[in-house]
Order: structure tokens, then C-alpha cells, then sequence
């Protein structure tokens, strides 16, 4: 066990396959940053849920290892989930309970002590918003106010490694937004946060670093500014008054991957954004007018929509 | 294990306690099955005491009897308790959060266990109490407490069989109202095939170690062999059955065969609830 270490979730070579079903994680290796807030991506049924449930020993691994603090999760170490805080992507909770006790009784599972342990509950219900229906049973709960209850349960014994899946799931507005400046909160005590999303826009604003799942494989991992840099290509309008002599002067140059022609407007797809200046220089010397160039700035939707083409296409 | 890792074990086993009685106490149909088996216990001993006219100081006795002699008082008090014990948690998608915190699956299964034995306990506790009360306000005092202890330890021997049958189903099944079912269906099935058998054939050794069916011999066993431990068991209904044994040594023979069937019934439990894939919902 090692707190400090670099990476607090590791895996070697993860593979789960279920019974009579093909792999639904295969050879996974991944490995996340400390402190750093790093997404989980991938369509339904990529192995997201199951690379979790692997590391929290809820699944066995049909072979390969994964580490939480360089310990290996084996389901009978359940005292390596004092160090987790985890939300499950439809937390559930026994409906006879309240929200005070059911936190108790999870926080008794730690081994808190009850004075502490009734503070914390308060401090907690006031965080997610919940202290107005404490006493009120679970079961009278809607899904925003369950995945509340999940955010504090996650939270109870402030862990240094937080695991959520889809922590924003079934909130509306103001809950997402109460849920994100939590986790920055958390991340910004140094704590690593390793939350999965389907919500693209959400994971570039909320993470540093990515990891993309397709098909049980590890697609691609990294700095999201990483990706959103490398060698994919850019969408460029450009607005000229001669199209057609515009064209004879682009169409051989080597960085431009297809354009086509729509009146004055002329889609192309070009290497990267670097290629720009050398295009306007080439039109402007050849006096064409430039009315506009429009480019499309790369977001992660089209790096991520590229990356599973381009599996999908091998 | 260390002093340290003690208390934490008992917190957790307190925690889980808690989270019992919560779900007890609030639960209806445990509380019509309580009310249910009280409401009989209650009426056994008005029947005993008023109608029966049987012995006086016998009623007590008689009323605390018939949890575990009556077969279905005990099914009913045990397997309403347990039947949701663990399939509860499997169908409500809650074992998730639960198994995210510090405890095992083995800690989880076996304190589940320890907790419904406490609250079968205290039901048991609380129906006795009734009929005690409700014997001793009309018919004063029995002076037969000794006897009555020994028939009512065999009785919650009998409902401990009968909850821990349905607790196991319930882990194997991961569904309550099948193990409740289940468990009546084969009780039903057995203690119909057995009676009948019985009437035609006679009782052999094997029908009072029947799973489900034997059971309810073990507070008559008892009471005999505190009655009379080196007499010959006998029992006798249609034909009498001679067990060649003393009440003692078939007392033992029939507790400790249900005391290793409730062994069987956890660890086989244990096993299916450990290889159980946890889902959610």
C-alpha cells in the first residue's frame, strides 16, 4: 500500500469475460494520475462499468491484475475501500432508511467514530443539498436526490481516490453544477478523481486526461490538449470571390485531404491549423479576396467520434 | 486478531444490526407476521385455559408448544423473517453501494445471519412473553418455568431451521418471494409425503430426521428427555414408534442432526452468495 504513489489506479493486462459472452474488457492497461482528474470514456457496453467494478473487487478478473495504491484488488481486501469513494452510475439505497442513517451506517462500516461521524453526516446532507429532507425515508427520493445520497456516501470518509460513474447522471442543471464544483473541490485538495461520463463536453471541461474504451480495448489515453492537438484533421470554410481559381491554386497542395465547393464557399479538410496561413498567403498573392475563414475548432466530440471511426474502420 | 481490528468488527457488526432493525421494524409484513403468530399464541392459551379446560398449570406450556410443534407457526415466524434477508439487496440493486464499503462478502453473509437469529430471537421472546402474561392473568402462577424453557429452546431450534432453510434460498436464489415459496412448496410436499407414509407405515428414525418434517419433534424430544432422560422415546400417532434410544440420547441425536443441518443450509448459501455477480439495476 502506497499513497504517494504516482498512479493510484493501475492495471496490467485486465480481462473480464463473462459466461457465454465474448470479452467485455480485454487486455486492459491503464494507469491514472495522481491528483488529476482523468475521464472515462466509451460508447454502452465499451467496459467502463466493468473495468470499475473490477476495481473495486465487486467482479473477479478473468486474468491480469489491477492496483489501487500499488495494492492488488482482491474482493476479501475490503479494507482497501476505506482509500475509495465511490458513486455507482444508479445508486441505490435501502428505501426503509434515511439519509442520516443510512450514512451512519456506512460510516460505522468505516469505523468512524460516532461523534465525528454525526458531524460529518450533517456537514455532508448540507453539501449536497439534502439537509431539508434528512429524516425523510430514501425510497420517497427522486433520482437526483439519489445520486445526492451517492455523492455524500462517496464523500463520507473523505478518501484520497474517488471513483464515480456518471456523477452527473439524472441531475438537472443546478445539481450538475453542484456536482462538478464538488469534485474540483475534492481534486483541488489533491485528492484523484477517475470518473466515467457520456456527457463529451463535461469530461473536456471537468478532466485533464482521458481514457477511451471500445470494444474492452484501451483506444486511446492521455491529456485531453494532447489529443485535441495530434494529427487529426481540420474543417476550414473559406469565403472567396473567384472560386473556381481558387480551387486550381489549392487543389495540389499536399495538406489538403478534400474540398469541395458550395458557391463562394469552399469545405476543406485540412491537415492542421498551421496549414491556414499558408493557404490565405497563396490566395492573397494570386488576388483573390478573402471574405471569411472559418475554422472549426477540433473539440473532443469530433476527436473522440474520429478515434472510434478510425477503430471501426480498421 | 488485534485488540483494534476487534472493535472494528464489532462496529460494523453493530452497523449491521442497525441496518436490521430499520428494515424490521419497518417492514410490514413482518409486522403482520408478528401480530399473526401472537394473535394465535393468544388464542392457543384462551383455547388451552377456557375451552380445553386442560390442565392449568399445562397451558403455558401448551401455548409455548406450539411454536415449534404446529410446523407452520415456525415457518411462517422464520422464513417471513429471512426471506428477503439477502435477495432484498440483490433486487433492489443496493449490494452495490453496500459492497463499496470495507466489508467482505463473508463478513456480510454471516453477520446477515447473526442478525436474523437475534431478531427471531427476540420475536420468540416477545410471543412467550405474551402467552406467559396472558396464561399467568387468567390462571395464575404455572410453577412449570423450567419445562417451558426447555421446550421453548427446542422451538427456537425449530425456527432457526425454518429461517435459516429460506435465508440460504434467498442467497441461492436472489429472490424473496421464491424462497419463501420454495420453502413452503417443499415443506408441503414432504411433510404431506412423510404423514402419509407415516400413517400407512409407521415412523421410522428417518422420518423424525427428515429436513422441514423432523423438526417439529425436536421440543416434544426435549421435553421428554427432561421428563424422563432414560426412558425408551417413544411416539405414538396411529402406530407407536419405538426409538430404541433413551429420551436423552435422541434428544441429542435430533438436536445435533438439526444443528449440523443448519451448517449445511449457511455454508451452502455462503458458497453461491460468494461466486454471485453483484449488478445493478
Amino acid at each position: 500500500m502506497n499513497l504517494e504513489t504516482e498512479y493510484p489506479i493501475r492495471t496490467e493486462k485486465l480481462s473480464k469475460k463473462y459466461i457465454k459472452s465474448k470479452f467485455a474488457l480485454n487486455e486492459v492497461d491503464i494507469r491514472i494520475k495522481s491528483g488529476k482528474i482523468t475521464g472515462f470514456l466509451g460508447v454502452n457496453g465499451a467496459g467502463k462499468t466493468t473495468t470499475i467494478k473490477l476495481l473495486l473487487g465487486l467482479l473477479e478478473p478473468t486474468s491480469g491484475k489491477a492496483y489501487i495504491f500499488d495494492e492488488e484488488v482482491k474482493s476479501e481486501k475490503a479494507w482497501l475501500k476505506k482509500y475509495i469513494g465511490y458513486l455507482p452510475e444508479f445508486p441505490r439505497f435501502p428505501g426503509f432508511l434515511t439519509p442520516v442513517e443510512l450514512l451512519k451506517i456506512y460510516g460505522e462500516f468505516y469505523g468512524m467514530e460516532k461523534g465525528e461521524l454525526s458531524n460529518r453526516v450533517r456537514e455532508l446532507l448540507n453539501l449536497v443539498e439534502l439537509s431539508d429532507v434528512e429524516n425523510k425515508k430514501i425510497k420517497t427520493f427522486s433520482k437526483g436526490m439519489m445520486q445526492r445520497v451517492g455523492l455524500a456516501s462517496a464523500l463520507l470518509n473523505s478518501p484520497p481516490l474517488y471513483i464515480l460513474d456518471e456523477p452527473t447522471s439524472g441531475l438537472d442543471l443546478l445539481g450538475q453544477q453542484l456536482v462538478k464544483n464538488i469534485i474540483r473541490d475534492q481534486n483541488s485538495q489533491g485528492k484523484t478523481v477517475f470518473m466515467s461520463s457520456h456527457l463529451l463536453k463535461e469530461v473536456q471541461e471537468m478532466c485533464s486526461d482521458i481514457i477511451l474504451l471500445h470494444g474492452g480495448k484501451v483506444l486511446w489515453s492521455g491529456e485531453i490538449k494532447e489529443l485535441l492537438s495530434s494529427n487529426i484533421n481540420t474543417n476550414v470554410r473559406l469565403n472567396v470571390d473567384r472560386t473556381d481559381e481558387t480551387v486550381k491554386l489549392i487543389k495540389d497542395l499536399s495538406f489538403i485531404k478534400s474540398f469541395t465547393v458550395n458557391g463562394n464557399m469552399i469545405d476543406m479538410v485540412v491537415e492542421s491549423q498551421d496549414n491556414i496561413p499558408e493557404i490565405s498567403t497563396i490566395l492573397v498573392k494570386n488576388n483573390i479576396k478573402i471574405y471569411e475563414i472559418k475554422i472549426e475548432t477540433l473539440n473532443i466530440e469530433n476527436a473522440v467520434l474520429n478515434l472510434l471511426k478510425g477503430d471501426e474502420s480498421e | 486478531m488485534k485488540v483494534n481490528d476487534f472493535k472494528t468488527f464489532t462496529k460494523k457488526l453493530k452497523a449491521l444490526l442497525k441496518y436490521d432493525f430499520y428494515r424490521n421494524i419497518r417492514s410490514l409484513r413482518i409486522i403482520i407476521a408478528f401480530v399473526l403468530v401472537l394473535a394465535i399464541g393468544i388464542i392457543l392459551a384462551v383455547l388451552y385455559g377456557f375451552v380445553l379446560k386442560v390442565n392449568k398449570s399445562d397451558i403455558f406450556i401448551m401455548s409455548i408448544l406450539y411454536l415449534g410443534e404446529s410446523n407452520i407457526v415456525p415457518l411462517i415466524l422464520g422464513s417471513l423473517l429471512t426471506m428477503d434477508a439477502i435477495s432484498a439487496e440483490f433486487e433492489k440493486g443496493t449490494f452495490i453501494t453496500t459492497f463499496s464499503k470495507p466489508i467482505t462478502r463473508k463478513f456480510y453473509y454471516f453477520g446477515k445471519s447473526f442478525s436474523s437469529f437475534i431478531y427471531l430471537l427476540m420475536e420468540i421472546f416477545l410471543l412467550s412473553l405474551a402467552a406467559f402474561i396472558i396464561s399467568f392473568v387468567f390462571f395464575g402462577n404455572q410453577g412449570k418455568i423450567d419445562e417451558a424453557m426447555i421446550i421453548l429452546s427446542g422451538s427456537v431450534l425449530t425456527i432457526f431451521f425454518y429461517a435459516t432453510f429460506t435465508f440460504a434460498l434467498s442467497a441461492i436464489f436472489k429472490n424473496s418471494i421464491a424462497s419463501f415459496f420454495i420453502t413452503f412448496g417443499i415443506w408441503l410436499a414432504l411433510d404431506i409425503g412423510v404423514g402419509l407414509y407415516s400413517i400407512l407405515y409407521g415412523y421410522s428414525l428417518w422420518t423424525f430426521l427428515t429436513p422441514l418434517v423432523g423438526e417439529t419433534f425436536i421440543p416434544i424430544a426435549l421435553a421428554d428427555a427432561y421428563k424422563n432422560p432414560n426412558a425408551i422415546f417413544k411416539y405414538t400417532i396411529f402406530k407407536t414408534y419405538n426409538s430404541g434410544m433413551t429420551n436423552i440420547n435422541f434428544s441429542f441425536l435430533i438436536v445435533g442432526v438439526n444443528i449440523l443441518y443448519i451448517a449445511i443450509l449457511l455454508i451452502a448459501g455462503y458458497i453461491f452468495f460468494l461466486k454471485a455477480d453483484i449488478k445493478e439495476q
